[in-house]
């Protein structure tokens, strides 16, 4: 009996012995199935990976804010074509946007890294932290080895030299560009035809009396026609310190950090003291809250005055002006909108200040990924000709079709929309400089693209960068500066409201200096001056 | 004559004072009562009358198309699926997890009795923080599990304590008695405890379920997976859409789009989270009455 079960134990013992190697062989076999890849290219090439296809795809797991669920099609086709492209399987964490600086401060302390984190801002002090403990690696190395003209060519300069965040001239960070532009306002055109008033200039722009006579007008005349005093021109609501900010500075000169013929090399209007250009734009926007809706200093959204047909005008992105007259229709079925560019400054000229450098934020790759050139393949992929046209039109022979002179044509604009609501994922990674389109809905009937995109190109060529890139000097995480700092915002916020004289801006402004001021311009020119070098 | 007078003096006084005591708490009914009816009326309004009165409590244009596009929405479902199992499970072993503990702790002759209490108490006023609590979750293989937003909740100390002191309560004759005549301490605690407790675990069951009901940062700290979000995680996303928006693209408003939930939207998403917790309520309002103050007076 005991032999008989010593027998039985060993032949099952061999039998499983034996099933081990077939197990591995198995999965060899598996392993050597080449997996088929395809690149469509036509116009710049997009580099492909050197790595022979029949290896298993790479995975890239990507920190972000994404929703498989909320996901379109045009999206999943993307992402698609981008994995069989590269040979690479994308790994996205489901992080929720309204917890993403908590999930992004957890993921950070937890050890278990993603290859990459997207930041929305180059100033994230939880990136700066990152690159400080050696988190996140610089991708220099990457750049000057690799091939990625796509990536090049559609990214600002400025933008790789804001990148080089900790200014030891090492880049830690993929770009993620933003169409760079001065938004203007979205304006009530059935109230200004009510009222009489035309916008007579080429590039839809106004002076500053104009400016402040439709906002009067707005205000006093009764543009919707209901005889009652109910309207305003504009809303001031506050920014995210709760204190309220200028409008119309390019009007005034007021571009932020340019060169100076002062003490110092580079300077701010808004710290210079006795600056003219300053001062008079601080007075025109006292007079413009007159015309301002007393409710804005409660409120962190403008649309919902303009929705309601509270206000005439609001400052817009000129690509959302078909969306917020849809929105208003819904309240009054007449109303029209119109792009109006901005306030032109005496010399006639529309200009704007940027203070983010042609970028929104990044990606950054963290010491866990092993394949960091493939993160950059992947931005330069998604950059590359095909992969543009999919992100804009959709899915080929679905939601669009390609004419025989290479031009796309919307098939079906509901199917567009639907397919594409809630975004591009991809082109949450990487979009192309000065390419409005992305803004733009390209089922709209061919009039109107047309508007919308002289409207956008007006707004881009008025755009001026700041020399700072965007990029803040140590002192501003010093609290008697940051108190100092809020003093002389809510002074403005004051001084707008028309709760303190514009005479007054100066006192604020040597408190200002004696707090810190002072070394934070200093500290602002060393960073500008070694901006290149 | 005089104290004929100086009790009807003190009659009005007493009505006066009830008087004043009753419009103290209509305006506070009102102002509690308000932003609910407001926020119901809104959801079932439709977008232009809410532009010309925000502040309405009655709807007006009635329509259900907001409904219907929350309940398209399918992390509302998966949401709600979450939100369910973990207030049932986290409830139910909740509430057994604090009888056992409480009515043990309620014996005087309970060995270390002196050492338990004293730590239990400690931990309602200090707390590891939110990375030590990731950290632990983690090292229990339960992240991204619906098992994380279930067990760190489920015995808290001001339970323990709450119903603990409703135990000591009690008559203990009873208990004895049962002793005497042969029952072992499972038996007392289920025959006769429990029967006699039903006001103090309601208001247990109450606190457990609405706690789970309404918890979304554990669903952010320890849930990866979108559809094992709880539902008020869902709810902050779709009420803080806007804002989320507005942070993280800096001001850019190109990037922000205008894909932002309508107010009727985020509104509907309100009452769609509430009402289930809202039907549960009146069930046990009697045992709550009466078991919070048991217990809190004690």
């Amino acid at each position: 009996m005991k032999k008989k079960f010593l027998k039985r134990l060993l032949a099952v013992s061999l039998a499983g012995l034996m099933t081990v190697p077939l197990a591995g062989c198995g999965n060899e076999d598996a392993s050597a199935i080449p997996e088929s890849s395809s690149v469509e290219q036509s116009g710049t090439s997009s580099q492909v990976s050197s790595e022979e296809p029949s290896e298993d795809p790479v995975d890239i797991r990507i920190f972000s804010a994404y929703s498989e669920a909320d996901e379109a099609e045009s999206s999943k086709f993307l992402v698609s074509e981008l994995e069989k492209a590269l040979n690479i399987n994308l790994v996205r964490d489901e992080v929720p946007s309204s917890a993403y600086q908590e999930k992004l401060q957890l993921a950070m302390s937890d050890g278990d890294y993603p290859d990459v984190f997207i930041f929305n801002s180059h100033e994230d002090s939880l990136l700066l932290s990152a690159i400080d403990n050696g988190l996140i690696i610089s991708i220099d190395e990457y750049l000057e080895t690799g091939n990625y003209p796509n990536l090049m060519k559609y990214t600002y300069d400025e933008a790789w030299e804001a990148v080089k965040i900790r200014n030891d001239g090492m880049t830690y960070l993929v770009p993620r560009t933003t169409v760079s532009r001065v938004d203007g306002f979205v304006i009530r055109e059935d109230w200004l035809n009510n009222l009489g008033i035309q916008i007579a200039s080429d590039n839809t722009s106004v002076t500053k009396e104009e400016f402040l006579n439709i906002m009067k007008a707005f205000c006093e005349n009764d543009p919707d026609g209901d005889g009652l005093r109910n309207t305003y021109g504009i809303v001031y609501t506050p920014d995210s310190s709760g204190n309220l900010f200028t409008i119309c500075d390019g009007a005034f000169n007021c571009l932020g950090w340019q060169e100076s013929n002062g003490d110092y090399s580079y300077m701010a209007p808004q710290y210079e003291i006795g600056n003219e250009n300053y001062l008079e734009l601080l007075e025109y926007n006292q007079q413009l809250y007159k015309y301002a809706h007393p409710d804005g200093i409660v409120s962190s959204d403008s649309s919902s005055f303009l929705t309601a047909g509270q206000i005439g005008t609001a400052i817009s992105f000129a690509g959302h002006v078909s969306n917020k007259e849809t929105e208003i229709r819904n309240v009054n079925p007449d109303a029209e909108c119109t792009y109006l560019a901005g306030v032109v400054n005496d010399d006639g000229i529309l200009q704007g200040m940027l203070s983010y450098p042609g970028i929104w934020g990044g990606l950054a790759i963290t010491k866990n990924c092993e394949n960091p050139e493939k993160v950059l393949e992947m931005v330069d992929w998604l950059l590359s000709d095909q992969a543009w046209e999919y992100a804009l039109y959709g899915i080929p022979d679905v939601t669009y079709e390609k004419e025989a002179d290479g031009t796309c044509r919307v098939i079906d604009a509901d199917l567009y929309k639907s397919y594409k609501v809630n975004g591009i994922w991809g082109t949450i990674i990487a979009r192309r400089k000065e390419d409005a389109n992305f803004f733009i809905d390209l089922s709209l009937p061919e009039e109107q693209y047309s508007t919308i995109k002289g409207w956008i190109d007006i707004a881009v060529a008025a755009a001026q960068f700041e020399r700072n890139y965007g990029k803040q000097p140590a002192i501003t995480t010093d609290t008697a500066f940051i108190e100092a700092e809020n003093t002389r915002k809510e002074a403005i916020t004051k001084i707008i409201m028309g709760a303190m004289s514009v005479d007054e801006y100066e006192s604020v402004l040597q408190n200002w200096y004696s707090k810190g001021g002072e070394t934070y311009i200093e500290q602002m020119n060393e960073i500008i001056l070694g901006i290149g070098n | 004559m005089k104290n004929k007078y100086a009790k009807n003096k003190v009659k009005e006084n007493g009505k006066l004072t009830r008087f004043i005591f009753f419009l103290v708490i209509v305006v506070f009914d009102i102002l509690v009562l308000f932003p609910i009816l407001n926020v119901i009326a809104v959801s079932f309004s439709s977008y232009a009358s809410y532009s010309e009165n925000p502040t309405m409590i009655f709807p007006k244009q009635i329509t259900l198309q907001t409904y219907k596009t929350v309940f398209a929405t399918a992390k509302i479902w998966t949401g709600y699926q979450t939100t369910i199992i973990i207030t049932v499970a986290g409830t139910i072993i909740g509430v057994v997890l604090t009888v056992i503990t409480a009515y043990s702790l309620s014996k005087p002759y309970l060995k270390g009795r002196k050492i338990i209490m004293p730590l239990i108490l400690f931990t309602m006023f200090f707390n590891g923080g939110m990375i030590p609590n990731y950290f632990l979750i983690k090292w229990l293989n339960l992240y991204d599990t619906r098992t994380a937003l279930i067990l760190p909740g489920c015995l808290t100390a001001y339970n323990v304590i709450l119903m603990k002191n409703f135990f000591e309560s009690l008559p203990q004759s009873l208990m004895e008695a049962a002793k005497i005549d042969g029952a072992s301490e499972p038996k007392v605690l289920f025959k006769i405890v429990i029967p006699l407790s039903k006001p103090i675990v309601s208001v247990i069951t109450l606190f457990l379920a609405v706690g789970y009901w309404n918890n979304y940062f554990n669903g952010i700290l320890y849930i990866k997976t979108q559809a094992k979000w709880p539902l008020q995680l869902v709810l902050r996303e779709i009420i803080t859409a806007a804002d989320s928006l507005k942070q993280s693209t800096g001001g850019n408003l190109a990037e922000a789009g205008t894909a932002v939930p309508a107010i009727m939207l985020q509104y509907a998403s309100i009452v769609v989270t509430m009402v289930p917790i809202l039907c549960v309520y009146p069930f046990i309002q009697k045992y709550f009455e009466k078991g919070i103050m048991m217990g809190a007076v004690k």
